[in-house]
Order: structure tokens, then sequence, then C-alpha cells
């Protein structure tokens, strides 16, 4: 099937004719997907406008109401939206947006608890019992939306867990929660692609494998630069480093042999780039300096323009390779 | 969806030429490169362009003793965009070659377009140096992330001049720019002209995020011009998406969206409304990267539109459940007619 691209091609070599463009691009428009798309757009607009209006109402009156009457009304929205789950069926749209938006309430409510009874307990507490308790529903949902909510409530949760327990206490360090954290990315990362495997469709989207890449990258990213450049003043963050680039290299082994993705591989690359440009900037820093004399400086820069159009002459010409060995070819 | 032969037959072209361009196009070494390639490379080329900035006016200065940019200056940015061009000319298969070119031309036209500006103390000869060689890349059309910065440059550079003249309704001039990227999308010249499009229809949001939050809020009860603008860039294109649909139920439903989409851009801000067009241009073309950026810029625009809302919170939140029931309700009835999906 000619898709859009096939279409500006055409147009590049003048086969459609200005005026005949729009026609072409509509032809070979997917107008299911895009239907599907615009409705789902309609449903997750409409029902976070509707959330956020009923916490806002809530958050204008809540110093008027009684501890029952707050507990009340959280616990009836609960109840409404797992109903509505339920009426409507967790294998729809719309009894999944519903089955979220409950996991949701159950965060607000364990924050009511904690402001009713001035439980003085630290954030992380909520997070913790926030993960726990709607896991049962994020596993029965077969919803990839739904997972990724309960993802970021973990993710906060350990790291809340980590900044006000473990590392006060010693027995972690800044490095160790940052690589830790990128590592949980990786498994889940790694479990989805099994899941996959066994034929879970509903984890296959790409968005999926892209998001969760993204996260593990940028979680070990930004502590690995920030060591590299001195942001950070981690005595062990040369363990982000290695952390880093043991992720880029299994990122780029999977995606490049195990299960061939070109747009995955980019995102890889995209990563190697920066973080070249990065260790370019600190080994002339470490070699010549960028605060010496005017010669230095001059020299220092103009080796970082050199290297830095080496690193993306490099990234350009794998992607090339990536591209002729990855993505399909059209028929 | 149709296939090759459908095509060429619903449009009147010629199947044999047809296949054989598309053949031709097949090799991944003729393909344009995916959006999210050139982002990356674009990105990348960005920030080298930054670095090599700074080496250029770190040598001026200490070799030259240059303390401002001047004609010299400008001399020195216009020859790194000529042997960039140059360089293009000469070296096809070299990837760092192209690479180092990009740069060179991004640079070159950034520091000649600056030193215009600074010498004559006006950013409208800083823009209008920076659209001339824009133009001479769109004429030579060799790489699309050379063009974007370039003709973000030069947008960049012009919005700029408008917010430094102080000019009365420059959001609205601004938000002009919108029809003319999406007319560019929808009637592309021979030229490859797609970069300076999304340039085009991105320069009324991201003024409107620069502007919102550094100086001159764009949001309020003015601007109705530039709403009304966005408002009509997507009756045009609900227009033309429905004369196609073969329905005539399909194309008063797609009619209905599109008016309570139009409906909903009095109520945002400018910027916000301009996201939304840019989501009806991609929904009408079949564009997933211009729908994934109408999607985040939407995302910054509709939280920032409420909390803008000089409104005491209990207001805002009857406003946000009718909107919210009012979408539930469009989905329940597209949902109804088998056009949204379960």
């Amino acid at each position: 099937m000619p898709t859009l691209r096939d279409v500006n091609a055409l147009r590049s070599h003048g086969l459609i004719p200005t005026a005949r463009y729009f026609a072409a691009a509509s032809a070979v428009r997917d107008d299911r997907a895009w239907a599907s798309w615009a409705g789902r757009a309609i449903l997750a607009i409409g029902a976070a406008h509707l959330l956020a209006g009923i916490v806002s109402f809530f958050a204008y009156n809540w110093a008027d109401l009684s501890a029952f009457a707050k507990f009340a009304t959280v616990e009836a929205a609960l109840v409404i939206a797992l109903a509505g789950a339920w009426y409507a069926g967790i294998e729809r749209a719309v009894g999944q947006a519903l089955l979220i938006a409950a996991s949701i309430l159950v965060g607000v409510l364990l924050a009511v608890i904690g402001q009713v009874y001035n439980t003085d307990a630290d954030e992380y507490t909520l997070f913790v019992a926030w993960t726990v308790l709607i896991l049962p529903w994020t596993v029965a949902s077969r919803s990839a939306a739904h997972w990724a909510v309960w993802l970021v409530v973990l993710y906060f949760a350990l790291s809340l867990y980590g900044e006000q327990v473990l590392i006060p206490e010693g027995s972690l360090t800044n490095t160790a929660l940052a690589v830790g954290l990128g590592g949980l990315a990786a498994v889940v990362l790694a479990v989805r692609e099994l899941a996959v495997r066994k034929a879970m469709v509903w984890l296959a989207a790409g968005w999926t494998r892209i998001g969760l890449l993204i996260a593990m990258l940028g979680l070990l990213f930004w502590p690995a630069v920030g060591y590299l450049l001195d942001w950070l003043y981690w005595g062990d963050g040369i363990f982000a480093v290695l952390a880093f680039v043991i992720a880029l290299a299994l990122g780029a082994v999977a995606y490049r042999r195990w299960l061939p993705d070109f747009a995955t591989a980019t995102t890889v690359v995209g990563f190697a780039l920066l973080f070249a440009i990065a260790i370019g900037y600190r080994a002339i820093d470490e070699a010549v300096g960028f605060d010496g004399d005017e010669g230095l400086l001059v020299a220092s820069v103009g080796l970082l323009v050199l290297w830095s159009v080496a690193a993306m002459g490099l990234a350009a010409k794998l992607l090339q390779v990536l591209r002729r060995n990855l993505e399909p070819q059209p028929s | 969806m149709t296939d090759i032969a459908s095509l060429c037959a619903r449009l009147n072209l010629d199947e044999a030429a047809v296949r054989r361009v598309l053949e031709s196009e097949s090799s991944a070494a003729s393909r344009s490169a995916p959006w999210y390639v050139l982002l990356l490379l674009g990105l990348g080329a960005w920030i080298t362009a930054l670095i090599m900035i700074v080496f250029v006016a770190v040598f001026l200065h200490f070799a030259f003793e240059f303390d401002e940019p001047d004609l010299g200056s400008a001399a020195i940015g216009a020859a790194m965009f000529l042997c960039g061009l140059l360089i293009e000319t000469k070296t096809r298969a070299s990837l760092f070659a192209e690479q180092f070119a990009i740069v060179l031309v991004a640079a070159g036209a950034a520091i000649a377009a600056a030193s215009i500006g600074f010498k004559f103390e006006s950013l409208w000869s800083a823009a209008a140096a920076a659209a001339a060689m824009t133009a001479i890349d769109i004429w030579r059309g060799r790489n699309a992330q050379q063009q974007f910065l370039l003709a973000a440059l030069a947008v960049g550079l012009g919005i700029a001049a408008l917010s430094d003249a102080m000019v009365a309704g420059r959001v609205d001039i601004v938000a002009l720019a919108l029809p003319i990227g999406a007319l560019l999308y929808l009637l592309p010249p021979l030229k490859e002209v797609r970069p300076t499009a999304t340039v085009l229809l991105l320069a009324m949001p991201f003024y409107a995020v620069v502007a919102d939050s550094l100086y001159d809020p764009t949001y309020g009860s003015a601007s109705w011009p530039a709403r009304v603008i966005a408002m009509a860039t997507i009756m045009v294109l609900a227009w033309l998406h429905s004369r196609g649909l073969a329905v005539p139920t399909t194309r008063l439903r797609h009619l209905f969206v599109a008016v309570v989409a139009a409906a909903v851009c009095l109520l945002l801000p400018p910027g916000g409304s301009a996201a939304l067009a840019i989501l009806m241009l991609a929904f009408t073309l079949g564009h997933w990267p211009l729908a994934i950026v109408g999607v985040l810029l939407e995302i910054y625009f509709v939280p920032r539109f409420y909390y803008d809302l000089e409104l005491s919170l209990l207001t805002k939140s009857w406003i946000l459940m009718a909107v919210g029931i009012a979408l539930l309700a469009a989905y329940a009835v597209l949902r109804r007619t088998g056009a949204a999906a379960p």
C-alpha cells in the first residue's frame, strides 16, 4: 500500500500536480486508524477534564468539608468509577479509562487519610501503599496505559523511599539510586519484550517500547552526563557512567540483533550521540582545558567543534547502515 | 487506503512512471529519512552549530580583537555559509562532510544574520538576512534539517523584531504564519518546503510558549484575530476533508466535530488554537509526526489555559466538568455511529 511518504516522493518527481496532491494524500490515508485515534483522543481529553473538574471542586470546598464528607466524596467517586468500568467492560477503551481513574482516586483517598488523621508519615508510604493497592486492577486491566500509570507511581514510591530513608541512613548513594531506577526500567523493558513474545498483543504498541527505552536511558543519562560535566558532585558517579554505557550497549544489541527495530535503534544512537559530545567535552577539558590562556581556549573550543561534527557524522553513518538493515523495504 | 493501481486510476497518473519512481525511492539510500532521524540529526546539528558559533566568537575576539559583531564578522558568517553549501555540492558520498556542511551553514547563517543585526542595530535586517539565506537553501533543496534550522532562525528573528518594535497586534501577525504553513503542506510546490512549512506552523505555539513564560502573555481577552485565523484554518481543513467523504452522514459528523473544534479556538489562547489547527492538519493529511507535535503542544496549552483563567477555583471546576461531560457525550455519539474505536 502506498503511504504519504510515497505521495511526497511522487510529488517531488512532478508526477502528482500540486492541485491533486491533497486528493492523493487523502487516498492513501488510513481512515480507520485516524477515526480510532480521534475517538480515543476525545475520550482521554474528556475523562481528564471531568476528573480535573471533580478534583478542583473538592479542592475549593475542602476546608469546609467534614472528615466524613471528604471520605464519602472520594470513595463515592471511586465506587462510581469501578462500577462504570465493570459495566462498560475492561476490554473496552472506556472501561479501561474508568479503571485508570479509579486507580488515581486511590491515591487521592490515601492523601485524604494522611490529611484527616495527620499521620505525619513520609510521602513514600503513600506511594508504596498506592502501588500495592492498585496492582491487582493494573494486572486485570490488560491495558498498556494503566501499566504506564502504575510504573510512574512505582517510580515515585522507590525514588522517595531511596531519598527519604535509604540515602539519609547511608544504605544507598545517590548514584546507586539513579542506577537502580534506570536498571528497573531496563527490567520492565525486558519483561515487556518477553510478554509481547508470549502473544500479549495489548502490550505490543510501539510507544510502550520507545517509552520504556527512553525512561531507561534518560534515567541513566542525566547522572552520567552530570558526572562527566561536573554538574553533580557524586563521588561514585563513575558507576553511573558505566551503567549508562552498559545500557546503551544492551539497547544497541537488543534492537539491532535480537529484536530489529529501526525507530528504537535510532533512539539508542541519539543518546549515544549526546553522550559522545559530553565525553568529548570532558576529555578536551582534562587534556587542554577551557579556562587556560587565550590560545588554549581557542584550541579547546575548536577541538570540541571537530569532535562534535565527527560524532554527528558517525551517528548519521550508523543510522544509514541501520536503516538499510532494519527498515522494511517498501513493496 | 488504496493500492498503487487504484491510486493511479483515481488520480489519472501514469502507473508505469509511478512504479518506477517508487522502486527507485525504495532503495534505502535514496529514500528520505524518517522524521525522527531528521529530528535527531537536526538536534545534533543545532548543538554543534552553537559550539561553532562560540568558537568563531572566541577566535575573532582573541585573534582579531573583535569585541562586537560587525560587517567583518558578517562576512565571515557569509563565507562559512557559502563554504558549507560548496562542501554539499562537492561531496555527495561523505556523511561526515555532509554533517560538517550542515553545521557550517547553520552557524554561518546565525553569525552573519546576528552581525548584520548588531551593525545596523535592527533585528529586521537580521531577519531579512536570515530569510535570504533560507531562500537560497530552499532553491538548492539539499537537506531537510538544514532548511528547518535556517527557517527557524529567520522566523525566530522576525518574531523577535516584531516584539522589539512593540508592533500592535503582533500576536495576530505571527498567527498569519499558521495558514501559510498549512497551505504549503496542502499545496506543496516542486521544491521541498515542508521544513519551512513546519517552522511556520510552529511559529505561533512557540511564540506563545516563550512570550507567556517571559514577558508578554498571549492569553486573556485580546488576540481575537489570532484565534479567528486558527478557527478559519480548522474550518477550511474540515471542509477539504469532508469534500472527499462519500457518505453524507459521515460528512456531517466530521463537519460537526470541526465546528466544535473551531468553537474551542475562541476559548483557548492563540497558541493552543494554533496547536488545534496543527492537529486538524495532521488528521486531514494523515500525518502522524504533526499529530504527535500537536498533542504535545496541547498538553502544555490546555492546563495552562485553566491555570491562567482569572476565575475562582469553583467556577473553573464547573467549566472543567461541563467540557468533560460534553466531550464524553461526543465520544458516545461517535461510538454509536461507529466512528470511534470501542
